[in-house]
């Protein structure tokens, strides 16, 4: 089918010759139904082979007005509805509404809700990054880890259980604190869970992360440079995968994180360049670490520097905020959750504004994935850990 | 290998057993089907065509029971435990399931290939199948260039994938079909060295039969087995040879044509019903296979520890004690298949290359030309 | 910008030999985890006949302590998705006719908002989860506990209606008598009791 159609002059002056043979790049439809999607994300790929050469990222599939939503049900109405949008790190887009209702409320808030709010949103962080461990390795075809892992997330779902009464939509920081105190014996046995949650991290490591295959597999694919992923607008541990130290409770301290010791993670292109897939999944696994050494501290201050039972400010029944706006980012699993908030005196927002870090991070995979190949494409969007729930909101 | 060198290659074996050249002790020898006409002679092959198909079919039962239980325990979980004792009937159900669904052909397949592929693949097995030795006279076809027929007749499972693939108008089903074909024919370079080994090492005997026998006796009837016997050289082509078999089956980490998390359900995505389960039951019955021929050549066939050597090969105890023996090792084998699978992450497309071609081909090489010399 | 995954620098001997070691080593590691693990007892339940067990607080479907709630719709209010319908008749005596206090359970989130402002503390969640039907529209629960009235509410309310009917019979008696008491005096409020009804 090849025949010799043009000759060329190349700059250096040797003379190119053209052939024509004519390959189609094959246009692939890579979701919204694909097991490696992780909910409907749908990516129109074109590939040449098994090498893409573009990649279309759409977006949508799950939009559910949420910011909309906001204008019209009060602020503790709010709550369910922003369990909603990362649903696997619901405790923390709980503390993300509640503090910036707070903040344009001047609410004030018991230090023991602060306390438990940190915990909670710790034990999510762990039960989130467990989760995007084992979908992880269920991308790059490890099904093993993915239920070792979720062993250890459904204690973290039953201590939320016994705290708050769900196991997935917890609605349980509302503006002014939350909505129980916790449990008798919920310490000892949050106490536990670290414990045995550290051993058990040990084998992940052994049975996943220095798998030599897992390593070849995530290594050197994907790779984005610092400088590069702000200018994805990268959070969270995507942007720290790439070597920057930023992490919203060590740059802007909320909560009570200023008073507790834990260090912040960053990729140091241990196994091949810095911001590989290996990076960004590392960074989420010795997070994991710090986050049971930040629940293990709060849950001393908890008990020492509190008296049970006060975790919700006085507030009347409909909480009304003269007019007023503010923002408040908060460090999610996934990367800085940001809520934006106009208040007009009324019950309701008169318009908040949601900064999803899946967004943001998605929006990266037209760059990333051209040049790869498709089992990296999965790999590649498997290591950024996308929640659609929050991409389309 | 192509069809045709399988074709020429079973003629031949064929002419060989029936000039008399060849001591051949198949299964019902005596009854001479190929020296008869007419009735006997067809009801001798109808009869190990039921052999064969029911040994195919209920293998693979019970893989897919032990896969799933065993995963399960891996997972913490229990597995399957509904239908009959300990789930053993649920892969039963699963296929009386299947064959009651409808089966569908997508509307711009390729019908007819569509419809042949999963027969193809299966009857390449069920082929195999016919001459795989369990005991010395427990084997159908006795031929004596066994161990290439198998591998020339296992081979012909690409073209179904490949058919499969192609016929079902689908891209994932495409793109699995291509990486089938290219991890298949190139695993075949590894594979074919470590038989060569194994066919150095057992004096030059092409029949699995022949080589098992040759694996008799030594210390305790375990000093002569191939990774005994020759450790240095030949436990390592026994490794690379299993890894090549994985390879060949498409068991993870190999399991890139149907890589679930990449391709959906590569090759077979388009398939449904009764022929969806034919590439399912393809799957357990080369794994059942590859594991059988290991055995053969490398863990000393039927021989067991402590027993000598021709007390297994004559008599009906010594008979039911070397199929058992090699029924127990064969399982072990798959086993470790199962383990595998639920351990290992699987590897990218290029390094499925890389591992094949850098690293396993030169290792089997090393280990051809050390037992040459081991040999010698 | 090129993101292409090749890999890094040559393939020497030491790498390849290293690579080999490594990949036997975490493999093995590795099964030899699956394996600890195949010996260990399940964490699973079976589900239908092994219920987990769920913490006091769990929130599961509601249930309403019908003899308390005094029908104020402040739970229907607070519902961010309106999914609870309340239709009552107040009766004299007091006594609510209870035609529906249904909760869609297609659309509740159990969130637990409808709980906490009850006056009276009468709606909680329970602690039952399963929600399989056949069909949607039985996911439409009345949490009514009796069928609109029971036989007692039909004797207080009569007997409101009685204590109604003498009390008005006796404010026409007493006018009757006032009437012809002060024949031609002026006409008094006639609306005067009208009030004492919804007591
Ligand atoms: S639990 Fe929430 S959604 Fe359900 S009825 Fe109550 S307020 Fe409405
Ligand atoms: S808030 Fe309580 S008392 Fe009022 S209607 Fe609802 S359940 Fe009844």
């Amino acid at each position: 089918m090849s025949q010799l159609t043009e000759e060329r002059m190349l700059d250096s002056g040797e003379k190119e010759l053209v052939l024509d043979v004519r390959t189609q790049d094959m246009e692939i439809n890579m979701g919204p139904q694909h097991p490696a999607t992780h909910g409907v994300l749908r990516v129109v790929l074109t590939a040449d082979g098994e090498i893409l050469t573009s990649a279309d990222p759409h977006v949508g599939y799950i939009h559910r007005c949420a910011e909309k939503v906001g204008e019209n049900v009060d602020f503790d109405g709010y709550i369910p509805y922003t369990d909603r949008y990362d649903y696997l790190s619901a405790m923390n887009n709980n503390v993300g509404f509640a503090l910036v209702v707070e903040k344009a409320s001047g609410l004030e808030v018991p230090p023991r809700a602060t306390w438990l709010r940190m915990i909670v949103s710790e034990l999510n962080r762990v039960a989130s990054h467990l989760l995007a461990f084992g979908t992880y390795g269920i991308d790059i075809g490890a099904i093993t880890p993915f239920l070792y892992g979720f062993r250890e997330r459904e204690w973290v779902l039953s201590l939320f259980e016994k705290i708050c009464g769900a196991r997935l939509t917890y609605s349980y920081a509302f503006p002014g604190g939350v909505i129980n105190d916790a449990p008798g014996g919920w310490f000892d046995e949050v106490l536990k869970f670290c414990d045995v949650f550290d051993r058990k991290w040990r084998e992940y490591d052994d049975l996943l992360t220095r798998n030599k295959i897992f390593i070849e597999r995530t290594k050197d694919v994907g790779s984005v440079t610092a400088d590069q992923a702000r200018e994805f607008g990268w959070t969270g541990p995507c942007l720290r995968g790439s070597g920057v130290r930023y992490d919203l409770r060590e740059a802007q301290p909320y909560l009570f994180y200023d008073q507790v010791g834990f260090d912040v993670p960053i990729g140091r292109g241990e196994m091949g360049t810095v911001g590989d897939c290996w990076d960004r999944y590392w960074v989420r696994m010795a997070e994991m670490l710090q986050s049971t050494r930040i629940v293990r501290e709060c849950v001393e201050r908890c008990i020492k520097d509190t008296t049970p039972g006060e975790v919700m400010a006085k507030k009347p029944k409909t909480l009304k905020v003269a007019a007023n706006e503010a923002y408040v980012g908060i460090e999610n699993p996934r990367g800085e959750l940001g809520h934006y908030l106009v208040t007009d005196g009324g019950a309701q927002c008169f318009r908040i504004k949601v900064r999803g870090p899946s967004f943001t991070n998605v929006s990266c995979l037209a760059k990333l994935l051209p040049g790869t190949m498709l089992a990296d494409a999965v790999a590649i969007i498997g290591s950024i850990d996308i929640v659609l729930g929050e991409v389309d909101r | 290998m192509s069809v045709t060198s399988v074709c020429l290659e079973l003629g031949a074996s064929l002419g060989h057993v029936q000039d008399g050249s060849y001591d051949s002790r198949g299964l019902f020898k005596d009854w001479d089907w190929f020296g008869r006409e007419g009735l006997w002679g067809f009801v001798g092959m109808a009869l190990s065509l039921a052999i064969i198909v029911g040994v195919c079919s209920v293998v693979p039962i019970l893989f897919v029971w032990v896969e799933r239980r065993g995963s399960g325990r891996i997972h913490q979980r229990k597995g399957p435990n509904r239908v009959g004792p300990f789930g053993l009937l649920q892969t039963l159900a699963d296929g009386i399931k299947l064959m009651f669904k409808e089966d569908i052909i997508p509307a711009n397949a390729s019908r007819f290939l569509f419809m042949i592929a999963p027969g193809l693949v299966l009857a390449g097995v069920f082929a195999a199948f016919a001459l795989l030795p369990l005991s010395s006279t427990g084997v159908i076809v006795d031929a004596p260039l066994g161990i290439y027929i198998i591998a020339a007749v296992l081979s012909l499972e690409v073209i179904g994938v490949i058919m499969a693939g192609w016929a079902s108008n689908n891209k994932w089903a495409i793109l699995g079909a291509m990486r089938e074909a290219a991890q298949m024919i190139s695993y075949e370079v590894p594979m074919g060295l470590c038989i060569l080994l194994a066919i150095i090492c057992h004096d030059g005997e092409l029949s699995l039969r022949a080589m098992s026998e040759n694996q008799a006796g030594g210390f305790l009837n375990v000093g002569n087995w191939l990774i005994f016997s020759n450790p240095l050289f030949a436990f390592p082509a026994f490794v690379i040879f299993f890894i090549a078999c994985l390879a060949n089956t498409k068991r993870a980490p190999f399991d890139l044509p149907e890589a679930e998390s990449e391709l959906v359900s590569g090759f077979h995505t388009e398939y449904s019903g009764i022929r969806f389960s034919f590439f399912f039951l393809e799957e357990y019955a080369s794994m059942f296979l590859v594991s059988a021929v290991t055995v053969m050549m490398f863990l000393g066939g039927w021989n067991i520890p402590f027993v000598p050597g021709e007390m297994l090969t004559g008599g009906f105890v010594g008979e039911v004690l070397a199929i058992g023996s090699t029924l127990v090792k064969t399982f072990f084998l798959v086993w470790v298949m199962i383990w595998v699978r639920w351990t290992l992450p699987r590897i990218r497309v290029d390094q499925v290359m890389t591992l094949c071609y850098k690293y396993l081909t030169p290792l089997a090489f090393l280990c051809l030309l050390g037992s040459c010399f081991w040999e010698a | 910008m090129n993101f292409t995954s090749t890999p890094t620098g040559p393939l020497g001997l030491s790498r390849w030999l290293r690579n080999i070691v490594d990949t036997v080593r975490t493999t093995v590691i590795g099964m030899s985890i699956t394996i600890k693990y195949f010996f260990t007892k399940p964490v699973t339940y079976e589900y239908p006949e092994q219920r987990m067990p769920v913490a006091p607080r769990y929130r599961g479907l509601h249930y309403l302590e019908q003899d308390i709630c005094i029908a104020c719709r402040v739970c229907e209010k607070a519902c961010p998705i309106d999914c609870i319908e309340i239709r009552f008749e107040r009766h004299p005596g007091n006594v609510n006719e209870w035609f529906e206090f249904s909760l869609d359970y297609n659309k509740c989130m159990h969130c637990e908002l409808c709980c906490y402002p009850c006056p009276v503390d009468c709606i909680h969640m329970g602690r039952e989860y399963s929600l399989v039907k056949y069909d949607r529209s039985e996911l439409i629960v009345d949490l009514m506990a009796w069928d609109g009235m029971r036989d007692k509410d039909h004797v207080t309310i009569q007997a409101a209606i009685d204590k109604k009917k003498k009390k008005a019979e006796e404010a026409a008696a007493k006018k009757a008598a006032q009437a012809a008491k002060a024949a031609a005096d002026e006409p008094s409020a006639e609306d005067e009791n009208e009030g004492e009804d919804e007591e």
